[in-house]
């Protein structure tokens, strides 16, 4: 069984944030009002986070990660979750049953990277943005929560591709939207076991690292800290 | 001398106008959760930082009544405390209820209500969500026989279910606490002392509602009432605000100790709305007027002012509920240690949280109908007493 994982290099990142607005498109993520957006209803399941802000522009020094879900190992939503709407899958995704969630919202209290979050009114959407709508990925109803699920959805169809060509899958077959479009490639995603992946050769880097390591919550998604 | 339960009249004027002037208020918390559930939880005060508010406070607060009241209920028949006997039935119909009302606030203030038997259905081992599930459906059938035991005059079956009754009780409100100690990534949450400090809680609130209630019912139904039996429940009172606070003194104390927590204590204690909930609600109204008030040789015993003890205990208690749940939310979370992080999703930043309109709808709706049910009860089920006098006898 694979164990999907990915890795972000933040010496290559250029911050332009293709990845957050690809996520957002690919995956029916709700638009929020701006009123909405300004209490801390933004609804995003990938994040640009600001780290160091020096400077006024144009001489302005700058550190952002891109969050995402971090697909952890020992995660501490599943373990809340009443109902297990949020499940570990034996490639280690951590997927969403979305027609069980009852948003009582217990996960989103437990995840300590707050990358849960709420349709709080999945109704006042834009008419506009339902001719956009990814027909791979449900649209979720108001009342449940809903996070990064390493576009699942294009596993299945690689899935379909690669049985459909009579071949195992091989690495790069399944990519997530904002590792397709980083303009970058600061983006690595593939099996963390498989010794011939990108990600595999990416984590024995010496900068890697992981967000909040003590919580013991081993997350799968890695950063390559920036040489400075 | 046996004690004689009988339902009240309920045919006043006064009687019908409480029952109308509930009824109103339930049906606007009604509308309030409907709107909630119809049109989406935008307008409430929670945000993606502070996913669970006031409805969860109010939830963990009734159950914490119920839990304190069913306790009480068991002094007569578990503890041998015979002269509390009188309140027994009141006690623990008055815990059905407050539970009741306490999950009823937890389900609405859930995305889904309509999602209810999910729960039931997708039982998950390791959240303690799932584990109260249970924990208080059975609560509930435990007060019912109970109920019916006490009713049937059943001596040893009262006495084996109050024991039971008052193990499940603590179990159930441990199990209240540890939804939030249980959560390690928040260090205001994350602390074993959660679960006995809710218990502690539980019984001043259910104790200080116990008297409170006592006073109302008694007086409202013109039926005799012992000032020693308030006077004994008082003196129950004070020792269990002493607990509480001795509770909050360790936990705070302890996380004012360690440097990694001391800017958080900071906040919990100095910074924000519910730092002065914290100091005027808990600790001024809700533990040092109310320990006063029972400790000065003076007020500790005329029983207007035990009441208003009891009355800021029980509005202490709910303060107390108040800065457990939401402050651990509005504190952010600390993904970078040593750096100031900042994001459009208001990572780094101290979230806002104020109750909104229809989430204090839906909390007074709820108690309403806490309301109409007690004061129906009081008329179909024969649970007050028809005197509540201590008889030198029976003292021993």
């Amino acid at each position: 069984m694979p164990k999907y994982g990915m890795v972000i290099d933040l010496d290559k990142c250029t911050l332009c944030e293709a990845c957050v607005t690809a996520c957002k498109l690919e995956n029916n993520v709700q638009i929020v009002s701006k009123e909405d957006a300004a209490i801390g209803r933004t609804m995003f399941w990938m994040t640009m986070l600001t780290l160091e802000h020096e400077g006024q522009y144009p001489d302005i020094k700058l550190k952002r990660i891109p969050r995402l879900c971090f697909q952890c190992d020992k995660p501490s939503c599943i373990k809340t979750c009443p109902v297990r709407a949020t499940y570990k899958r034996e490639d280690g995704i951590i997927a969403q049953i979305y027609p069980n969630c009852i948003g009582c919202r217990y996960c989103m209290a437990n995840c300590p990277y707050t990358v849960k979050v709420f349709n709080w009114d999945r109704d006042k959407q834009p008419q506009q943005v339902e001719k956009c709508y990814n027909e791979d990925v449900s649209v979720r109803p108001k009342g449940i929560v809903e996070k990064c699920v390493f576009c699942i959805h294009r596993l299945q169809k690689a899935e379909e591709r690669a049985k459909a060509e009579y071949r195992e899958l091989r690495d790069g077959d399944y990519v997530p939207a904002c590792m397709e479009v980083c303009p970058a490639k600061a983006i690595y995603f593939g099996d963390l076991d498989d010794p011939h992946s990108k990600v595999f050769e990416a984590i024995k880097d010496y900068r890697r690292f992981t967000l909040q390591e003590d919580l013991g919550t081993i997350p799968k998604v890695y950063y390559l800290n920036a040489k400075d | 001398m046996k004690i004689q339960f009988t339902t009240i009249e309920g045919k006043s004027f006064q009687f019908y106008a409480i029952l109308v002037i509930l009824s109103i208020l339930a049906a606007a918390g009604l509308y309030a959760s409907y709107r909630m559930f119809e049109g989406g939880h935008y307008i409430t005060g929670m945000t993606n930082q502070v996913p669970w508010g006031f409805p969860i406070v109010m939830a963990v607060y009734l159950i914490g009544l119920s839990a304190g009241s069913l306790v009480l209920s068991s002094l007569s028949s578990v503890f041998g405390k015979k002269e509390y006997k009188v309140f027994s039935r009141v006690a623990v119909y008055l815990a059905a209820l407050l539970l009741m009302a306490g999950l009823m606030s937890i389900t609405l203030d859930w995305g889904r209500p309509d999602r209810l038997m999910i729960p039931f259905t997708y039982f998950n081992f390791n959240s303690m969500f799932s584990w109260n599930a249970f924990l208080y459906s059975a609560y509930i059938g435990i007060c019912v026989v109970y109920l019916m035991a006490m009713f049937a005059e059943k001596e040893k079956l009262v006495t084996f279910i109050g024991a039971v009754a008052v193990i499940w009780a603590v179990a159930v409100h441990s199990g209240t606490g540890a939804i939030f100690g249980f959560i390690h990534a928040r260090e205001l949450y994350h602390s074993p002392l959660l679960a006995p400090s809710f218990i502690a809680a539980a019984l001043s609130s259910g104790t200080g509602l116990m008297i409170l209630i006592l006073l109302g019912t008694f007086k409202f139904t013109n039926r005799p009432l012992d000032n020693r039996l308030i006077l004994g429940l008082s003196k129950l009172l004070s020792g269990f605000i002493l607990i509480v606070l001795y509770f909050i003194f360790i936990e705070n104390l302890t996380r004012f100790y360690a440097f990694g927590l001391r800017e958080a204590e900071h906040y919990y204690l100095f910074e924000g709305l519910h730092s002065k909930v914290f100091w005027i609600g808990l600790i001024l109204t809700g533990s040092i007027i109310p320990a006063a008030i029972l400790f000065f040789p003076k007020t500790n015993k005329s029983i207007p002012w035990i009441a208003l003890a009891s009355f800021m205990v029980v509005i202490g208690v709910l303060a107390e509920r108040y800065i457990i749940v939401i402050p651990a939310q509005t504190y952010p979370l600390d993904q970078f240690p040593g750096k100031e992080v900042s994001s459009v999703f208001l990572d780094g930043a101290y979230a806002n949280y104020l109750i909104s309109l229809p989430e204090a709808a839906q909390a007074v709706g709820i108690v309403a109908i806490v309301g109409i049910m007690f004061i129906l009860g009081l008329k179909l089920l024969e649970l007050l007493p028809t005197e509540a006098v201590i008889h030198d006898t029976e003292k021993k």
